[in-house]
């Protein structure tokens, strides 16, 4: 079934589809949407979820993390402030090994306040030790939350999973989303696995201290368990299209125009679609620039990427930053190739980009790299931005 | 677990996680069982335990317990003493 | 084939669910579209504008519409607070909620009265947002009354969704051009 709907309602689609049993959850913009599908699932009687009000996205968290120990499918979702509040529980819930998948709908990080879109929250989490997806448009959130209980559950993997979407750009997007039916869900995604269940007939203890030497242990467990879980994606990527017409889930990354590309533009999330229009019209003036769309953060799938190097120039888009280095998907893929990297930081807090925005970025990047100087890190301004006259105290007073 | 790299933070409740703490003791209860009423004080407060109520009289694990005093401390008709384990 | 659609209206007035029960429509028709606001204004009263893109393939974009085919002004005083023609395409129509107007290539609709007439008022301010939907659907001749039918049926119930059912109905007869209207 093909339906127009926004991103988060394709989320909710995906948790009822997935028949999550446990959902602990605290509202926040831009993920609010979600709750809001999901209660009114429940009060329709469409979903038998448990939906539990927490008081806090830490016990948000807890919540999920604690129905899943305990044998439950569970899910939760939040972005920016809520996420980066919950950022203890994160790593609890990697920690613990336990399966359950988060939406994170993405927005900036205060102060000052802002609502708007930038990915900079999804990005902190990057070491935390979960499976770390990033769609680019609603049907892949949908996607990707419905695979994301399939190989969080996978026993090569056991660990949570996350998958980010841009605030608004995608959580509030209306677009046609292709829904598989109950009866294909099910056959899709077998009944719940873990590592162990907390029961109190066979009492164990979770998370009990660890001794230097067995958490150094359960820490590499951690990092082979991610590693081990590319091929884990590809495989379920395979699998799903027997429930679905999407076949491009084959790599954990994704390639437009590449094949002949002289030059590489790498980047993730929703604005892959505006830089995909301002690609076509470069490539019709006979510039030979493709994209790699990064759909996987964790795991970073290290040799799709080192494909890059057989291009003469590659330009990583960022709309996050490690402050005072440069965007973290930059500082990724500088650390994979022996390439030249430009970063380009921009979009943060809000700021849009056209696809004239996108044609100039590229053409700056292309001019430089001709005269092989296109390393390094800038911050790009649309003119809107450039406009913004700089405020001190002074000023205030 | 079928793959080798797995690994979870996860205990099993059983004796002696720590290994044979009764080695950590330098000084042990003795109970004196004339005195003792059966009253469960010490079966209570014995952190590690290591104290068992066999009708109705205790009897101290010696491999686990510490020495740490706490029943000699709680018994309340005085019972328990603390010796040496040089003596 | 890519048909952009930029609304005009105020917080309130629905500016964003027409924007959302077009796309909704055009996906009831078997076509692709996608539809989003500008988050962050959306306060009672204040500018709002919203987006629609129609196209017989998957869309890409996800950039407010800069250029439209269609201007829809929901509210017609924001012709004088903001400019809603901005960018409009050569040869774009509007669509603008008044009695009449001199604008070229536009049509019109009195949807204030309309609304008025069969009762469609919420806190004392007539819903004019779906009303225009029906004047649009006419002029673009894209997407179907029957589809837009459903789309607001699934989004509203009971008086509510009948009365603008009645409304863009009577919209699709009532609008009225400087351009002739295919009947």
């Amino acid at each position: 079934m093909r339906k127009v709907m926004s991103a988060n309602e394709a989320v909710a689609n995906a948790v009822k589809l997935a028949r999550v049993g446990v959902v602990g959850i605290y509202p926040i913009t831009p993920q609010t949407t979600v709750i809001e599908k999901l209660a009114e699932m429940k009060a329709e009687g469409e979903i038998d979820a448990d939906i539990v009000r927490v008081e806090s996205e830490h016990a948000a968290m807890g919540v999920t993390l604690g129905a899943g120990a305990a044998g439950v499918r569970s899910f939760t979702a939040t972005g920016s402030q809520g996420l980066l509040y919950m950022h203890e529980m994160v790593w609890w819930a990697s920690g613990s090994r336990v399966p359950l998948v988060m939406m994170v709908g993405t927005r900036a990080v205060g102060a000052p306040w802002n609502i708007w879109n930038e990915n900079t929250d999804f990005m902190s989490e990057r070491d935390s030790g979960w499976i770390m997806a990033f769609a680019s448009n609603p049907q892949e959130a949908f996607d990707l939350v419905l695979q994301g209980f399939r190989i969080s559950e996978d026993e090569r993997v056991f660990l949570p999973m996350m998958v980010g979407m841009d605030g608004f750009i995608l959580t509030h997007m209306k677009t046609n989303v292709y829904l598989p039916s109950q009866e294909e869900v099910d056959a899709f995604l077998p009944p719940r696995r873990q590592p162990y269940v907390i029961d109190p007939e066979a009492p164990i203890g979770m998370g009990n201290i660890f001794p230097p030497v067995e958490y150094m242990k359960l820490r590499h467990s951690i990092h082979s368990a991610i590693q081990s879980a590319e091929s884990v994606i590809k495989e379920i990527g395979k699998d799903y299209e027997k429930i679905s017409p999407f076949n491009n889930y084959r790599t954990l990354n994704v390639k437009y125009r590449m094949e002949d590309a002289d030059y590489a533009l790498v980047l993730m999330g929703a604005w892959a679609g505006d830089a995909m229009e301002a690609i076509d019209e470069l490539r019709e003036k006979g510039i030979n620039i493709g994209m790699l769309r990064i759909r996987y953060l964790r795991p970073w799938a290290e040799s799709e990427i080192k494909e890059l190097e057989n291009v003469k120039g590659i330009l990583v888009m960022d709309r996050a930053t490690s402050l005072g280095r440069g965007g973290p998907l930059y500082l990724e893929v500088k650390a994979t190739v022996r390439n030249q990297v430009k970063g380009v930081v921009t979009g943060l807090g809000g700021v849009l980009l056209n696809k004239e925005d996108f044609k100039r970025i590229i053409l700056k990047f292309l001019k430089e790299a001709k005269e092989e100087r296109s390393d390094g890190v800038e911050w790009y301004y649309p003119a809107e931005v450039e406009k913004v006259e700089l405020r001190n105290p002074k000023d205030v007073e | 677990m079928q793959h080798e790299y797995q690994y979870f933070p996860i205990t099993v409740p059983g004796k002696g996680a720590g290994g044979q703490t009764g080695t950590w003791r330098f000084v042990r209860p003795v109970v004196n069982l004339n005195k003792c009423i059966g009253c469960r004080a010490c079966w209570m407060f014995c952190p590690e335990a290591t104290i068992h109520v066999i009708d109705g009289k205790v009897e101290v694990d010696y491999d686990y317990c510490k020495g740490c005093g706490i029943c000699a401390n709680v018994c309340p008709v005085k019972a328990i003493l603390m010796e040496g384990e040089d003596q | 084939m890519l048909i952009e659609i930029r609304f005009h209206g105020r917080g309130g007035q629905g500016v964003v669910t027409a924007a959302e029960l077009l796309a909704s429509a055009a996906g009831l028709d078997g076509l692709w579209s996608s539809a989003f606001p500008i988050y962050g204004a959306e306060r009672r009263g204040a500018p709002i504008e919203a987006y629609c893109r129609i196209s017989k393939e998957s869309i890409r974009i996800t950039s407010p519409v800069e250029n439209p085919d269609f201007v829809v002004v929901i509210d017609p005083t924001l012709l004088q607070i903001v400019n809603p023609l901005r960018g409009l395409k050569p040869g774009g129509v509007i669509v603008v909620n008044s009695k009449n107007t001199t604008l070229e290539n536009s049509y019109y609709l009195d949807a204030t009265s309309l609304a008025k007439e069969i009762g469609l008022v919420k806190s004392g301010w007539p819903m004019t947002n779906l009303i225009m939907l029906g004047a649009l659907i006419r002029v673009m001749g894209v997407v179907s009354m029957d589809s837009l039918i459903k789309a607001i049926r699934e989004e509203f119930n009971g008086k509510v969704a009948e009365l603008n059912v009645q409304g863009v109905k009577l919209a699709y007869e009532r609008v009225k051009g400087a351009v002739k209207i295919a009947a």
